[in-house]
């Protein structure tokens, strides 16, 4: 192998280590998943959108810069920040299953700063396990799986399968193009007090 | 919904009351709801059926045929979306649509609101009530964008 294919390991087990930080570090990744979705922001922005103080607010966005997942996107004064897009695969030593971290995951991990139902989650199950919840939230939108099924495969209750599905839902519908299925408020044709069932 | 005290299940309440409209929870949701969980602290399901604005139906009649047809029906329908057999798909998932079809047969209901979270188990109910004669009859509510729905209107 040569030097430089060393080299671009090197990178790639970089990248590895940068993201597995913003996995480690709520705030920085409430950070990534803001400038992803902003597109380009200034520190001034991020104090004011996401309640930091200007120091803390510096040393987060420099410290995502430093790890490479956030460039500078304009120089001038003041500077633009903007994040850099993540998919990293991981695959299994036997290369039987492979996880995909995403910007979702990202997302997510960073929501649990502000989202009990997810800091739970994660306390209990670690990131590995919401990365598996969060599979199960994009299926469950896009009408391939319920959250029984979901309850069934990872040996919880129904109860705490449908919470943190409901906590992960805006992430799915942010990040992921999903057609909503059945009718809300507006089409409900509700006069006479007819049956309504619930689960 | 979350506690009593929580907006989404007052602005739940407040719906059903204007509306004068009672939800029915097939028995095996009810259970779901009320076992013995260490992450909530009551059921507020009670508390919903203590002021009149739930219920739970009594025990599905898998001896009508239309009942047990619907429910393996519904069980097949969630199986093939995610390719599994269908004996592994709870029952609870397709209780709904078996209630359903059990008062729209008996024509205790003439109109059908199915309230899920679970796409599959609210396209599954819709797709084979079709099936059997009643898609005019039945509607599946997403319960995500009805609650909110509910909670936009009142704000």
């Amino acid at each position: 192998m040569s030097r430089t294919s060393n080299r671009a390991d090197g990178d790639i087990v970089q990248d590895f280590l940068s993201v597995a930080d913003l996995l480690e570090e709520p705030q920085l990744a409430q950070l990534y998943a803001y400038l992803a979705r902003e597109g380009e922001a200034t520190v001034q922005d991020v104090m004011d959108d996401l309640e930091l103080a200007q120091g803390t607010a510096y040393s987060y966005v420099n410290r995502l810069v430093d790890a490479g997942v956030v460039d500078v996107a304009d120089d001038q004064q003041p500077r633009q920040y903007a994040a850099r897009e993540i998919d990293l695969t991981v695959t299994t030593a036997a290369g039987d299953r492979e996880y995909t971290i995403t910007p979702a995951l990202i997302d997510a991990v960073g929501r649990r700063e502000t989202n009990a139902d997810i800091d739970t989650y994660i306390d209990r199950h670690g990131v590995a396990g919401l990365a598996t919840a969060l599979t199960y939230a994009i299926a469950r939108e896009r009408g391939e799986v319920t959250h029984r099924l979901m309850a069934e495969d990872l040996d919880i209750s129904p109860l705490a399968a449908e919470m943190i599905l409901q906590a992960l839902r805006p992430v799915v519908h942010e990040h992921y193009d999903i057609v909503e299925s059945g009718v809300g408020l507006d089409e409900l044709d509700i006069d006479d007090g007819d049956t309504a069932e619930d689960a | 919904m979350g506690q009593p005290s929580n907006s989404r299940y007052q602005a739940v309440r407040r719906f059903a009351r204007r509306n004068d409209v009672t939800f029915v929870l097939p028995e095996r949701v009810y259970e779901e709801l009320t076992v013995d969980e260490s992450d909530v602290e009551e059921v507020p399901i009670d508390t919903g059926i203590d002021k009149g604005w739930a219920t739970v139906a009594a025990p599905l009649e898998f001896s009508e045929p239309v009942v047990s047809r619907v429910m393996d029906g519904v069980q097949r329908y969630i199986a093939n979306a995610d390719n599994r057999p269908a004996d592994e798909v709870e029952r609870a998932d397709a209780a709904l649509a078996a209630l359903a079809a059990q008062q729209l047969s008996a024509g205790t209901a003439t109109e059908v609101y199915i309230y899920t979270t679970d796409i599959a188990a609210g396209e599954g109910a819709e797709s084979v009530l079709a099936s059997e004669g009643y898609g005019d009859s039945v509607t599946f509510v997403n319960g995500f964008r009805f609650i909110e729905d509910l909670i936009a209107a009142d704000s």
